[in-house]
């Protein structure tokens, strides 16, 4: 790696001192994103304010092989965005500019540093707005969705990122910018910009995006019922499914999730539920009626023990803010938490929560899920204090049985937060060899050094920046 | 010129390691994409056929590549279960892994997105004679890079798709068109803006050039007079709803092509409303049969086999031959190459394909980012 020295000087020559992080005190702030178990200091942040400057950076890196990672609001769960020792930190918040925004072809133009929710928010007056919701969606960016095809509660109905991004450009690890897609929804092309999503920054960074819009729906539902047990809650979503309705989303809270949300913004829950599940629909107002109907039999029959349906928006968000507040709330129960991501087939729920519960009694560490059952999206959150000896080695042993469990129901490590650095020991275990270095050869044709936030995805010693590179690395456990 | 039809996929593997050239297709349905390589080893899908794995319940199947089209919506309509992107060609014999290779999408499209957003799962043999798969069985999925997303359009040129998994809708249980008479294409384009951002929930916006659109709604049969009748009168312009066979009959009449003369080639051109007036000006005086798709992000040109194909580039298209007569090794692309996207196509193509046992892509990747750079 090249000195220092000649890295800041590099870096000098592209932002001004003012936007150049070097003292620890400047970086601490960077050490970590929203997976707080690790904390890595980098050599350098770069506070970016134009496509250019981030250009400029990656290039000098390439040039020097200096790894980077890419930032945004720093809210990944699956440690996305952690630094690299010795590397730089390219923050993108300041590129937050909505480049174009066109209602007849219902697109959005932005930069990577946008936040996710202010795109819907300037697409409302035209009655339009920007469907993928991750629960962070009022503090995390467009550039980071991108990165690790985030998802939301709407996924049901409307899919992930990758289904709402028509083409981006990007600058790839080697300095080269490449535009992918473009604004139609058809294309002669094979599916670059799908490829680029979710490849959690390491081809390279994404500068301009353009994504799709959708009008508002005209009319919503939103049920939350009370069930005795969270498998009852399960099989009521086993249940809507099978009967051919599409909610944009149905969402569960298990016993401690409810607990914390009620705490933390004092949301109603039926007295005496174990679980609670959300189902909204959302039709035009002509059509609702029968949807609504046919929800409300299904629901019935489920054994639900209280039902609350919004009448107006207020009730209809205050549902929202209590599952959308649900992860920091559980933060007030623990002083630690993991929170996983995994993926079963629909039908598989049921089990997989007995599975969690029993796992959860012989590791000893509180488990709370919430999660987006209609896409068998598990969320559990293992409870945990960093400051008892060996609590984080259990409840990370803990994360990898559910992680193991996932698997072996035929399922995925993860739905929507990414393999990240977190999950990177099970990429191995969910793919074969070959499938691994498939991907693997695609990292390196994009990014010969692998110098785009290494140590993500990949569980290889040579990710880790060990040794020279080009030939293909071992797959090794991850450290 | 060898064609070998495996019916397992070990085969598969076996064939493209045993040959430095390797063409796959399946059923020939858009025969313009099989690439004419003299002198390389055919892969013929079509035996390569079955359901993997279909749970109803679960709103996924796993199946072959060379499994048709027809058999997989017979299946899935048994368990009142569809497609959404309304793939075309079923009834020509088209097959899954060709659809997603040439990345064909249906009018029906608009809703809920095109094959790639709905194909969650793939196994292919890459250039280097590996089996490869990518993404997985469940509908959500994040774990590697997305390769089901990345064989969508790759059409052949980047592997041989051996079996894909999809996620799948509920089929709505009615089906209404609103046929609505513009003044003209100016006109028509204006109520595709409008109508594009109202909350209708349409399955299709297509434009018969022209002024004529044709929207489609779905939704529970006791309401949905009422639906498009409102959707209807909210263009202001005058409208008829059709229902039953005739309605059906329509849009299947959409995916056979039914509407293309005989002896034509047929074109998708990828677009935007914003383009589509030009375009239509120019093909109006070149006396062009076309339409125009999901809200105007497509057009289908039928081009007569026999009218020079320069003059389609001189009309600054871009496009695609999907169907129609096999070509002569010229490529199925009409217009200039993409440039912007050459150099990612190129680090793609060397990472999966490296000895280029695949015919090139995009027309030549290698040509055009050498003429880029």
């Amino acid at each position: 790696m090249a000195p220092i020295n000649e890295l800041v000087r590099g870096l000098r020559a592209i932002v001004p001192e003012r936007r150049l992080l070097l003292g620890r005190a400047q970086l601490a702030a960077y050490e970590s994103d929203a997976l707080t178990a690790f904390a890595v200091s980098p050599t350098a942040v770069v506070l970016a304010e134009s496509a250019d400057e981030v250009i400029r950076t990656v290039r000098l890196c390439h040039d020097l092989g200096v790894p980077f990672v890419p930032r945004g609001s720093g809210t990944s769960l699956s440690g996305g965005s952690l630094p690299i020792e010795g590397g730089v930190i390219i923050a993108l918040n300041r590129l937050n500019r909505i480049l174009e925004l066109d209602p007849d072809r219902r697109i959005a133009v932005v930069e990577p540093g946008v936040i996710n929710l202010h795109v819907s928010r300037a697409a409302a007056p035209y009655g339009l707005h920007y469907a993928p919701d991750p629960s962070s969606q009022q503090v995390c960016t467009i550039g980071g969705n991108i990165g690790f095809n985030s998802g939301g509660a709407h996924c049901l109905k409307y899919g992930m990122t990758a289904n709402h991004v028509l083409g981006l450009k990007a600058v790839l690890a080697t300095g080269e910018v490449v535009e992918l897609g473009g604004d139609s929804l058809e294309a002669i092309e094979p599916d670059w910009t799908g490829l680029f999503i979710g490849s959690e920054g390491l081809f390279g960074i994404a500068l301009e995006i353009t994504l799709r819009l959708l009008p508002i729906a005209e009319s919503s539902y939103t049920i939350l019922a009370g069930y005795d047990t969270v498998e009852a809650a399960g099989e009521a979503v086993a249940r809507i499914v099978a009967a051919g309705l599409l909610p944009a989303a149905m969402e569960i809270m298990d016993a401690i999730a409810i607990e914390a949300a009620t705490a933390a913004v004092h949301a109603e829950y039926p007295p005496g539920a174990e679980a609670v599940l959300i189902v909204e629909l959302e039709a035009p107002r002509d059509l609702l009626e029968a949807e609504r109907r046919r929800l409300g039999d299904l629901i019935r029959e489920s054994g639900a023990i209280g039902v609350h349906t919004a009448t107006s928006p207020e009730e209809r968000a205050a549902i929202w803010r209590g599952r959308k507040s649900a992860f920091s709330a559980v933060g007030r129960l623990s002083p630690d938490y993991l929170v996983q991501d995994g993926v079963v087939p629909r039908s598989r729920l049921g089990y997989a929560l007995r599975c969690i519960v029993e796992l959860s009694r012989e590791y000893g560490l509180r488990v709370a899920n919430v999660f987006h059952a209609g896409d068998g999206n598990l969320h559990p959150l293992i409870l945990y204090d960093g400051q008892r000896e060996g609590e984080f080695e259990r409840a990370e042993a803990l994360a990898g049985r559910i992680l193991e469990l996932c698997i072996e129901l035929g399922g995925s490590i993860t739905g929507e937060h990414g393999v990240g650095v977190e999950k990177r020991a099970f990429l191995p275990r969910m793919f074969a060899p070959d499938d691994v270095d498939a991907f693997h050869r695609i990292r390196l044709a994009m990014d010969p050094k692998q110098i785009a936030n290494r140590g993500k995805m990949f569980p290889s010693l040579r990710e880790l920046g060990a040794g020279s590179v080009g030939e293909h690395p071992q797959m090794v456990e991850a450290l | 010129m060898t064609t070998i039809s495996p019916d397992r996929i070990e085969d598969v593997v076996a064939a493209v390691r045993e040959h430095t050239r390797v063409v796959a297709h399946g059923a020939r349905s858009k025969a313009p994409l099989v690439a004419e390589e003299p002198g390389a080893a055919y892969i013929d899908t079509t035996r390569l056929t079955g359901v993997v794995e279909y749970d109803p319940g679960e709103f996924t199947f796993t199946a072959l590549a060379g499994t048709p089209l027809s058999e997989i919506q017979a299946l899935l309509a048994e368990n009142g279960q569809h497609l959404p992107f309304d793939p075309p060609l079923a009834r020509a014999g088209a097959t899954l892994g060709g659809t997603v290779a040439a990345a064909m999408n249906g009018s029906g499209r608009l809703r809920f997105g095109g094959v790639r957003d709905f194909v969650i799962g793939v196994r292919f043999v890459d250039g280097t004679g590996k089996l490869v798969r990518g993404g997985g069985k469940v509908v959500k999925n994040a774990a590697g890079f997305d390769l089901p997303k990345l064989m969508v359009g790759s059409l052949g040129r980047l592997g041989v798709l051996v079996e894909l998994s999809f996620k799948v809708f509920p089929a709505p249980p009615a089906w209404r068109t609103i046929r609505v008479k513009c003044a003209g294409v100016e006109d028509a384009v204006t109520v595709m803006a409008e109508l594009g951002r109202r909350p209708f929930d349409l399955e299709a916006l297509d434009l018969e050039p022209p002024g004529t659109l044709v929207l489609r709604v779905s939704g529970d049969e006791a309401m949905l007079d009422i639906h498009a009748a409102r959707v209807g009168a909210a263009t202001g312009r005058p409208f008829e709803v059709v229902a039953g066979a005739e309605e059906e009959g329509y849009w299947q009449g959409l995916r056979d092509f039914a509407w293309v003369p005989p002896d034509c080639w047929i074109v998708k051109v990828p677009l935007t409303l914003r383009r589509l007036p030009e375009l239509e000006r120019v093909l109006a005086a070149g006396d062009v049969a076309r339409r125009y798709a999901v809200a105007g992000n497509v057009a289908w040109l039928a081009w007569p086999v026999d009218r020079p194909r320069t003059e389609l580039d001189l009309a600054g298209l871009n496009g695609l031959i999907v169907r129609g007569p096999a070509l002569d090794g010229s490529g199925p692309w009409i217009g200039p190459a993409n440039i912007g996207a050459a150099v990612f196509a190129r680090r793609v193509k060397d990472a999966l394909d490296p000895d280029g046992r695949f015919p090139p892509l995009v027309p030549d990747v290698r040509a055009v980012s050498a003429a880029a750079s």
